[in-house]
């Protein structure tokens, strides 16, 4: 398993350095960079955009700045980011730690909801819950999450129960650790719960028709007429077979969050990768674009490794190889 | 059943077994069979429409039978015919809509839910398909001791563990196969793990439903051989369902032919097959691979 595992990681080299010169190409569709807006403005003087475009690189061919940006980022060091004067890496961090926490805590939300209700409605088919669920699981995947962040804004800003968008209050820094914990979740709980409720849906459904399917299989009647009792049936046999499919999905789900994230970040002004992507594109902030791609990349191929060898795991028919 | 039953229980058996000879005529020993089938009807609900009456789907139509102990009765016919529908009823996992099964003289109705339970042990089941009849997340071992450990067969996990070796030994597997999964079996290794998983609980009745259906034709006789080489060491009934004929010969007494959820024709092995008495049993017949060149030509069924 361990070899496996080293195997795959060695495969993630060539492709994130794949992604990286795919994200400088991107970049460099648009006419122009940075020091654009800087040239336009009259009270800079031109030397001192050429010195900023020496100390960027920016003056080299395209080819030159790319082979030197691979240079330096396999030594560690991911260039510098032009709108806050850091060095990318410090930037993208913060930001991954933030995104990270949204994406688990949604994950651990929507899971831990979806699997049991799941269960209830594909045990109890057509009955009351099963409809009500029906309905709510189509208006989770109907409505956009961004819509649904603007409604928790909405909510938060009347009521006053939540805080209006951000990952922190002002006086964060002054708390003590446990407040600092309790400030943290405060903020997370609603992007969580806009976040994880989309989740819910679509895997309720998921696993009430997965469930259903294998209910159905000659291998639950051979159990049920040994004697087990339903609930045993359901747990020890079902659902142990019915789970597989959602742990591929798992893998999906992670770069959806990190993909759909974006929006829900952007409305609720939480300071993740996706919102990081969106501005340093929009800001020409050509190193950090780059970065935010790669350590995108990078999550979304960790998160399907995981979900490969959970897989792996769980079922005596997959092996690794 | 056992001792602990009340008077009024054991009157009540009387009852019924007397009811049942009355209404059987018990075969030249005078033992009741194991097994009565009465006016058996299955319906399942179509599509409810909002404003329409419900629509029922007559699956199994009025049937009736018996099987003698140690016996085999197989249900013929081609699918759709209901006959699996009546294999789920008789194993009291599937409600029925109307008649009833006598197992041993009484009547599902009649039991109580722990002697319904316990009726469980009595009756297995064998399906077509061993790929789907087997749980993959479940080594041999799981699978064999799960049913003994529900029905508290054998004291401790160790005893079950030699239970679960001694069946894979009567099932003609090797005793390494219980830590291994059912993928790394072959069709007919299943299958016959999937006998061995009935046979765990002890069943003095079977439901094989195409046991051999989904088999290759040198398996297939490899396992009739095995279910008839184990009826004659356990004493077992069994209810063979197919569509085949073909295999019928080799392990039935008597056999039931169904169409259309009704049984058109019952006899002996010999009679069915020497003098078919309906059209659609002539059919069914004519169907069976032939060897002889002379009667190559298979007919449709339908």
């Amino acid at each position: 398993m361990l070899r496996f595992i080293l195997k795959r990681l060695l495969l993630m080299v060539p492709l994130v350095i794949g992604i990286s010169l795919l994200s400088f190409c991107v970049m460099q569709l648009a006419p122009g960079d940075y020091l654009d807006q800087l040239r336009g403005d009259p009270q800079i003087r031109p030397e001192t955009i050429e010195r900023l475009s020496q100390q960027y690189g920016l003056d080299k061919p395209k080819a030159t700045q790319y082979v030197l940006w691979l240079v330096n980022a396999l030594q560690g060091n991911f260039g510098p980011s032009f709108t806050y004067k850091i060095g990318v890496f410090e930037v993208i961090m913060q930001r991954v730690y933030y995104t990270l926490l949204l994406a688990v805590c949604s994950l651990i939300f929507s899971w831990s909801i979806a699997i049991p209700m799941g269960i209830y409605i594909a045990t109890h088919r057509n009955g009351l819950a099963d409809r009500l669920m029906n309905f709510v699981a189509f208006a989770g995947i109907s409505l956009p999450g961004f819509f649904v962040a603007l409604l928790a804004m909405k909510l938060a800003q009347q009521t006053g129960w939540f805080p209006v968008g951000g990952a922190s209050s002002p006086n964060y820094e002054q708390m003590s650790w446990l407040g600092k914990v309790r400030d943290t979740g405060w903020h997370l709980l609603l992007p969580v719960l806009v976040l994880g409720t989309r989740g819910v849906s679509g895997l309720m459904r998921q696993m009430r028709g997965n469930l259903l399917d294998v209910l159905s299989e000659n291998f639950i009647m051979a159990a049920r007429a040994r004697g087990l009792a339903e609930r045993g049936v359901v747990l020890k046999h079902a659902t142990r077979n019915a789970i597989n499919p959602l742990i591929t999905i798992f893998g999906y789900e992670l770069s959806g969050l990190l993909a759909g994230a974006a929006l829900v970040e952007i409305v609720m002004s939480w300071p993740g990768l996706g919102r990081l992507l969106l501005e340093s594109v929009t800001g020409r902030d050509l190193y950090v674009a780059m970065g935010a791609f790669v350590m995108g990349a990078t999550l979304l191929i960790i998160g399907n490794l995981i979900a490969d060898v959970l897989l792996a795991v769980t079922d005596p028919r997959i092996k690794f190889s | 059943m056992n001792a602990t039953q009340n008077s009024g229980d054991v009157a009540n058996d009387v009852n019924n077994i007397a009811a049942d000879n009355a209404a059987n005529n018990l075969n030249a020993t005078g033992e009741a069979p194991l097994l009565a089938v009465r006016g058996l009807t299955k319906k399942f609900p179509l599509r409810k429409k909002l404003f329409a009456p419900p629509l029922w789907k007559t699956a199994v139509d009025d049937v009736s039978f018996d099987i003698a102990r140690g016996q085999t009765l197989a249900l013929v016919g081609e699918s759709g015919s209901g006959k699996s529908t009546v294999g789920l009823m008789l194993l009291d996992l599937l409600a029925i809509t109307s008649g009833e099964i006598l197992y041993d003289g009484r009547s599902f109705a009649s039991r109580s839910r722990a002697e319904r339970f316990a009726l469980r042990r009595q009756m297995q089941v064998v399906f077509q398909d061993p790929y789907a009849s087997l749980n993959a997340r479940m080594t041999v071992r799981e699978t064999l001791t799960e049913g003994m450990a529900v029905h508290r067969i054998g004291k401790t996990a160790a005893e079950r563990e030699g239970r679960a070796a001694q069946l894979l030994g009567q099932v003609g597997m090797p005793a390494g196969a219980l830590d291994r999964y059912p993928h790394e079996f072959s069709g007919g290794q299943r299958q016959r793990i999937a006998i061995a998983r009935a046979l765990s609980v002890g069943p003095s009745f079977m439901v094989l439903d195409e046991p051999t259906s989904a088999l290759d034709v040198s398996v297939q006789s490899q396992i009739l051989n095995l279910l008839r080489r184990l009826q004659r060491e356990q004493g077992l009934t069994y209810l063979f369902i197919t569509h085949n004929l073909g295999v019928v010969e080799y392990l039935a007494d008597e056999v039931a032919v169904m169409e259309a959820g009704r049984i058109v024709e019952r006899g002996t092995v010999d009679e069915i097959f020497d003098r078919p008495q309906t059209d659609y049993t002539s059919k069914l017949l004519r169907s069976i691979p032939s060897l002889d060149p002379e009667h190559r030509k298979l007919a449709p069924v339908a």
